[in-house]
């Protein structure tokens, strides 16, 4: 089976948010190596869904299966319950997470914020991972930068590194939630450089992004959301060429590259 | 003058008395005020909130008074420098618990969905993520009530505590000179304030040149 079944798959997902239905029922899957997009108007649901993917936030209804398994429960008991977060962690290492805002721990330097994690988190020797650290931060052309405090950084600098810290957890997907909106334009570049790296490498990344130029060119499959649920999904090329719901024909209309 | 320097070696000893209560007052009430915080994180903690809200509104005098007067009734009789101590970390600790409150519910979530993203339990978060980001955070109003706690000392002399109050006002009662040993125990008063205020100043302005402004960066 494993063989045939996808790295990850989402059946149903449904997310409430007080007495909203922010999801209404999220069905896809992701395989080994795709480069998935998704893409949709502001409160279309696109970053709950991504938290809900490595179970930041619990989902209300549904199942996130990854390589075959369900995660954010467990069995005790002979009963089925929500997975505490202390449970869920080790699937987190598994899929780690770039935010819009960065997120760097202030207090640590480029090198300390990429090495924490697998240090600290996997046990895993300090200078075999610094040796690890210093290889991603050239990969993502920072390698001067490793002693700079976060605040001594461009945005574009520190998304780079927030880059590198996911990857020095050895993980099997990548979300990358709309990591260049906050950046100028000048800066997005040398994002999306980073990314189109990791694509062209075969790494697993599920993209919520506004950068349309880099889903028509880098995405394998993009997918459309629109008030909680997915309208549309496929090739982009021919997806964005073709809108069949007007919703993604207004979207591509209002968007420009 | 001459009353101030016949007492000096009784000044020297009430400042060091003065200074090791403070210190130890300090220890105290900010474990315990920080243990408080983290403990009423995400809880609704209203025991906590029903003692900070009696000991940061009683008078320090009060609960000194108490601390003096009335607990040995109850058996328990601490002397004066044990119920000065006791009711100056009950004030304190109150002030500290609401301080590290605030800067707990003051540290950017982001970090925190940033650390648990990455796999990290929540007492590694703490340790290594938050509490970094609480100490800048703290710093300026944690120093401030310290600066005002050491002039409260003086409020120690009201029960007999041989601190610098006390012992002036005992050599006011034997000297012609009042002023002078007014002014002398008002410096000593402001020079301890003020080696608070130097201390928060150069280590706020140290960590800001180091990890840029407390809020974040981003």
């Amino acid at each position: 089976m494993s063989g045939t079944e996808p790295l990850l798959r989402v059946e149903g997902l449904v997310k409430r948010l007080g007495a909203q239905e922010v999801l209404k029922g999220i069905d896809f899957v992701v395989h080994r190596g795709e480069v998935v997009a998704i893409i949709g108007a502001s409160g279309s649901g696109k970053s709950t869904l991504l938290r809900c993917l490595n179970l930041l936030i619990s989902p209300d209804n549904g199942r996130i299966l990854w390589k075959g398994r369900e995660v954010g429960w467990v069995e005790r008991g002979g009963k089925r319950i929500r997975a505490t977060e202390r449970e869920l962690l080790p699937y987190r290492t598994e899929i780690a997470m770039v935010f819009q805002s960065f997120n760097l721990f202030p207090h640590m330097t480029a090198l300390q914020n990429i090495i924490e994690a697998p240090v600290m988190v996997l046990g895993r020797p300090k200078a075999e991972v610094t040796a690890e650290a210093e290889a991603l931060l050239a990969k993502v052309r920072l390698g001067h930068r490793k002693d700079a405090y976060p605040h001594q950084m461009s945005g574009g600098e520190q998304q780079r590194v927030a880059i590198a810290r996911a990857l020095a957890m050895k993980p099997e997907a990548l979300l990358f939630d709309e990591v260049t909106s906050a950046l100028d334009p000048e800066l997005k570049g040398e994002v999306l450089a980073v990314m189109r790296d990791l694509a062209a490498e075969g790494m697993t990344t599920i993209s919520v992004s506004h950068e349309m130029g880099f889903v028509r060119s880098v995405a394998d499959r993009v997918i459309f959301m629109h008030k909680g649920r997915v309208r549309e999904s496929g090739d982009p090329k021919t997806v964005l060429a073709n809108p069949q719901t007007p919703e993604l024909a207004a979207f591509v209309e209002s968007v420009t590259d | 003058m001459d009353v101030l320097l016949r007492q000096f070696p009784r000044f020297l000893d009430a400042i060091w008395l003065t200074l090791w209560m403070f210190a130890v007052i300090t220890v105290i009430a900010t474990l315990l005020g920080l243990a408080l915080a983290l403990w009423a994180e995400g809880r609704r903690a209203r025991g906590l909130d029903l003692y900070t809200w009696v000991f940061r509104g009683l008078p320090e005098l009060v609960v000194l008074l108490f601390c003096y007067l009335a607990l040995p009734y109850a058996g328990i009789d601490l002397g004066s420098i044990g119920s000065a101590i006791l009711a100056f970390v009950l004030v304190g600790t109150a002030f500290h618990a609401e301080i590290f409150r605030a800067s707990l519910r003051a540290v950017d979530p982001r970090l925190t969905e940033a650390a648990r993203s990455l796999g990290m339990p929540p007492g590694l978060r703490l340790r290594r993520v938050v509490l970094p980001q609480v100490a800048r955070i703290a710093l300026t109003p944690w120093a401030t009530f310290l600066a005002g706690n050491v002039k409260m000392l003086s409020l120690a002399s009201a029960v007999s505590v041989g601190e610098v109050m006390m012992v002036t006002r005992q050599s006011l009662a034997i000297s012609q000179d009042p002023l002078t040993l007014i002014l002398f125990a008002g410096a000593v008063y402001a020079a301890i304030a003020s080696l608070v205020m130097i201390a928060e100043t150069l280590i706020g302005g140290w960590m800001t040149r180091r990890y840029g402004p407390a809020t974040g960066g981003t």
